[in-house]
């Protein structure tokens, strides 16, 4: 190999010299001509400007206070003066200061190094880590990319919350509202949002608009324990922060995420919240002396969010397609939506999602109440089985919200009503969701399928809870590729329909949770029901005598009522038979604790005055019973006896429409049969 | 009346270069035209019948308590020539109009330089920029060592760099931005 010969290193010098020479621009001596003003006029946090007669509206103005400079944002010329906003300390300033223009918009740097930091609406960080070193400068008012820069909305930005992209489809680029009353989980919901998004490659950017202090650092530590602080990015406007700061926080935040969008990739930015961020703008305009509109807001409020949420984009692919969703954040009155702001806004947005205080208050997290929401993207960014599953969900829980009230009506319900509300408990239970929880196209496909398709319907809503989880998990350890490959592409649910049916089996197979087993269309063996130790203290536990003989059959009145004609069956086939007659008693009080406790009423009066059972099936000892009981139910007659011991026919069916709930489409006949040999075994 | 008030206005801001000057030769100009207004002077000088003797006394009492050195000089220098007409009900007043006019056509430009100026260079300066802005100018230095040379002028709604110090910063970036490429 010929050797390279170095040159000396005097040349070497000389050369870098000359290049630097040459490549410096002019370096003869040039004026540098600064336009000048003076401060006339000064308020809280508005200053009013005499001379700089070139100034331009957005300019930023460095005011000179003696000790230090303090920047200004021109929001207004007049043919006297000008009107800026002091980005900063304004205390320090005094009327005679002089003010020069630097002649550039305001720029906040941006890129790479702010993920995982907490800056101000500067762009200056405020998390204690140092400085940040960033060499790119985004404006922070930039226009929003033309129509020619664009393309359609056609991927979805998967949130990982199931409510939302089965109900609520978000693609990227769209401009999703988040509304509700303060309390009503909005921050839980993002939080969820930006945490989900881990491995998605979405860049997050969380604008906080006069917001405390305090909850910031609280999400923050909640972000980062998520590890989703490396690719967040918070810009923080506090309530002690002057409106100016709280104005430009959103278009700050802005500008950093259209870094990453114009560079290609997908960014996803959400404004908490625009509500603080109008009222802001509303303190500023109104020391400007600018005429107050409706609700005392400026004339311009509408274009101050629409240029803001124009700016998110998908960019065509000439612009390396990134993309920008925004999730602009609004707070209601009392679940006012015709609110001044939030019309605003909704009007602006292609969809909003709506957190129902009263679904929180009911337990339901996130708070998304799905039929007040809309997403006007439309299923087509969904995978087509998840469309089909969630508007079969949305339907199912439009007709459940429509006649839940029924439930709490003292009447006869139909059977197709009650399985509608059975049905829409369900769903709403699957759609509440840690917001740690994170859930793939796929297993979203895989619970909504099992719900929508009534698989779930007997069983309790408290085991769906447990279910839900359970089987995701077991999916995820599990290895079904096949389903894994087609749930996201096929079109036709009833090709998934095998493949999920085969994932539930060998779920329910391992499931320790026993009303799994309705899953896959098999009763699940009866559940003992909890002893109640008896409280001597109590005279309804009077009949002490009763304990001896009942106790083994205590469980067993339904047992017995069924067991009786198969007495030669093996003991375990013997309990899976009697499930079916007693399953809707037997079910009723872990059913739905708070109705079935009329219906249970006999039983665990019964329990009191019995020990616990030491044997289940004897299928001699439940026709003893049936001998022993009447004594035990003759003996309360105090608390309710009438109603319990022996319901009539018009208080049977209040009685037994929660109970039935439970155990309905297996066996609605049973249950009279077994009321009726109650009322004959008195008589017995 | 043997001295025409508005060569002798001429002359007397010719020896204006600093602001502070101007700002003293409004005072004056206003104290004079009080004192003037009162009918004080007219009433020595015109009606009352005293000695040229007295008169001239009088009138030096009076400018001995005008604040501008130049100007007190400069109205010495005419009562001494002996043209007390000059001081007159009918001069007096339009000489200190004329130059009440002329002094507030004077612009201020204050410059911040490294180094104290002498008073030859500044007017030089003056002379120079008098020149170039087409109407008469007056200074108002600060001294500023960070500056390291040059000079920074600020005038109306406009400041000039011409400093060695935003010099280097240029060249410093200009280098940060060459380095990088």
């Amino acid at each position: 190999m010929p050797k390279t010969q170095t040159p000396p290193e005097s040349s070497t010098v000389k050369q870098l010299a000359q290049q630097l020479a040459e490549s410096l621009p002019d370096t003869r001596m040039k004026p540098v001509v600064t336009e000048i003003g003076e401060v006339v006029y000064v308020g809280d946090g508005v200053v009013k400007i005499k001379g700089l007669p070139s100034a331009r509206i957005e300019e930023v103005v460095d005011i000179d206070t003696g000790e230090s400079i303090t920047q200004a944002l021109i929001l207004g010329i007049s043919t006297t003066l000008i009107e800026a906003v002091v980005l900063g300390e304004y205390l320090k300033i005094r009327q005679g200061n002089v003010v020069r223009s630097t002649g550039s918009v305001l720029r906040i740097q941006s890129g790479e190094q702010l993920l995982g930091r907490v800056v101000n609406p500067m762009g200056i960080p405020i998390d204690g880590r140092g400085a940040i070193r960033s060499s790119t400068y985004q404006q922070v008012e930039r226009l929003a990319p033309g129509v020619a820069k664009r393309q359609p909305v056609v991927n979805q930005l998967e949130t990982g919350i199931l409510v939302v992209d089965a109900t609520i489809p978000i693609g990227k680029g769209q401009r999703e509202l988040i509304i509700g009353d303060r309390k009503s989980g909005k921050t839980r919901l993002i939080a969820s949002l930006i945490l989900n998004q881990k491995g998605r490659g979405i860049t997050c950017i969380y604008v906080a608009v006069g917001a405390q202090k305090a909850k910031v650092r609280e999400l923050e530590e909640l972000l980062r324990a998520g590890g989703a602080m490396e690719y967040t990015c918070m810009v923080v406007g506090s309530s002690d922060d002057p409106p100016s700061l709280n104005y430009i926080a959103p278009y700050a935040g802005c500008a950093i995420g259209e870094y990453f969008m114009y560079g290609g990739q997908d960014a996803l930015i959400i404004y908490d919240d625009l509500s603080k961020h109008a009222k802001a703008y509303r303190q500023m305009s109104l020391l400007l002396k600018r005429s107050p509109g409706r609700d005392a807001y400026p004339g311009d409020i509408f274009y101050l969010h629409s240029r803001l949420l124009e700016r998110t984009a998908r960019l065509s692919e000439d612009l390396k397609g990134g993309s920008l969703t925004g999730f602009p954040m609004a707070e209601t009155q009392n679940g006012d939506l015709s609110e001044y702001i939030v019309t605003n806004l909704m009007s602006i947005t292609d969809g909003h999602i709506y957190l129902d205080l009263n679904l929180m208050h009911e337990g339901i997290f996130p708070a998304v109440n799905s039929g007040a929401s809309v997403s006007r993207i439309g299923g087509s960014v969904q995978p087509p089985c998840l469309r089909k599953v969630g508007e079969l969900a949305s339907t199912q829980m439009a007709r459940y919200q429509e006649v839940k009230s029924f439930e709490t009506l003292n009447t006869e319900i139909s059977e197709d009503t009650e399985r509608e509300i059975k049905r829409g408990k369900r769903i709403l239970e699957t759609l509440a969701q840690d917001y740690r929880f994170n859930m793939s196209n796929d297993e979203k496909i895989l619970l909504l399928y099992i719900i929508t398709a009534g698989k779930a319907d007997n069983i309790e809503v408290v085991d769906v809870r447990k279910i839900k989880v359970e089987l995701v998990e077991f999916y995820r350890k599990g290895s079904y590729p096949e389903f894994k490959e087609k749930a996201p592409v096929e079109k036709d649910i009833a090709v998934l329909e095998p493949l999920i049916m085969k994932i539930v089996q060998d779920y329910v197979a391992q499931s320790p949770v026993i009303g799994a087993k309705w899953l896959i269309g098999e009763k699940p063996a009866e559940e003992k029901p909890m002893p109640i130790v008896p409280d001597p203290s109590q005279p309804g536990a009077a009949p002490a005598e009763g304990e001896k003989k009942p106790a083994e059959g205590e469980t067993k009145p339904e047992d017995a009522k069924t067991e009786a004609p198969k007495e030669g069956e093996a003991p375990a086939e013997e309990k899976k038979e009697e499930t079916k007659p007693a399953e809707p008693v037997a079910e009723a009080p872990v059913a739905e604790e708070k109705k079935e406790e009329p219906a249970a009423e006999t039983k665990p009066e019964d329990a009191k005055t019995e020990p616990p059972p030491t044997e289940e099936s004897k299928p001699a000892e439940p026709v003893e019973e049936k001998k022993e009981e009447p004594p035990a139910v003759e003996v309360k007659p105090e608390p309710a006896p009438e109603p319990a011991a022996e319901p009539t026919p018009t208080e049977e069916a209040p009685v037994k429409k929660p109970a039935e709930e439970a155990a309905k489409p297996a066996e609605p006949a049973a249950e009279t049969p077994a009321t009726e040999e109650k009322k004959e075994e008195p008589k017995a | 009346m043997s001295l025409d008030y508005s060569l002798a206005a001429n002359q007397v801001l010719q020896k204006f270069y600093l602001a502070d000057q101007i700002d003293k030769l409004h005072l004056s100009l206003v104290s004079l035209l009080e004192t003037v207004n009162q009918g004080e002077m007219e009433l020595m000088l015109e009606q009352t019948p005293k000695t040229l003797r007295e008169k001239v006394g009088y009138v030096k009492k009076v400018m001995e308590q005008v604040q501008s050195e130049e100007l007190r000089m400069k109205l010495l220098e005419i009562l001494d020539s002996g043209d007390l007409e000059f001081f007159d009900s009918k001069h007096f007043p339009d000489f200190l109009h004329a130059m009440q006019r002329r002094a507030e056509a004077i612009r201020v430009i204050k410059i911040t330089v490294a180094i104290e100026f002498k008073d030859k260079d500044l007017h030089q300066m003056v002379s120079t920029l008098s020149t170039q802005l087409g109407r008469p100018v007056a200074l108002e230095v600060t001294v500023d060592p960070t500056l390291i040379g040059g000079v920074i002028v600020r005038y109306g709604n406009y400041i000039t760099d011409y400093s060695l110090r935003t010099r280097f910063t240029q060249f410093r970036s200009d280098w940060k931005q060459m380095s990088k490429q």
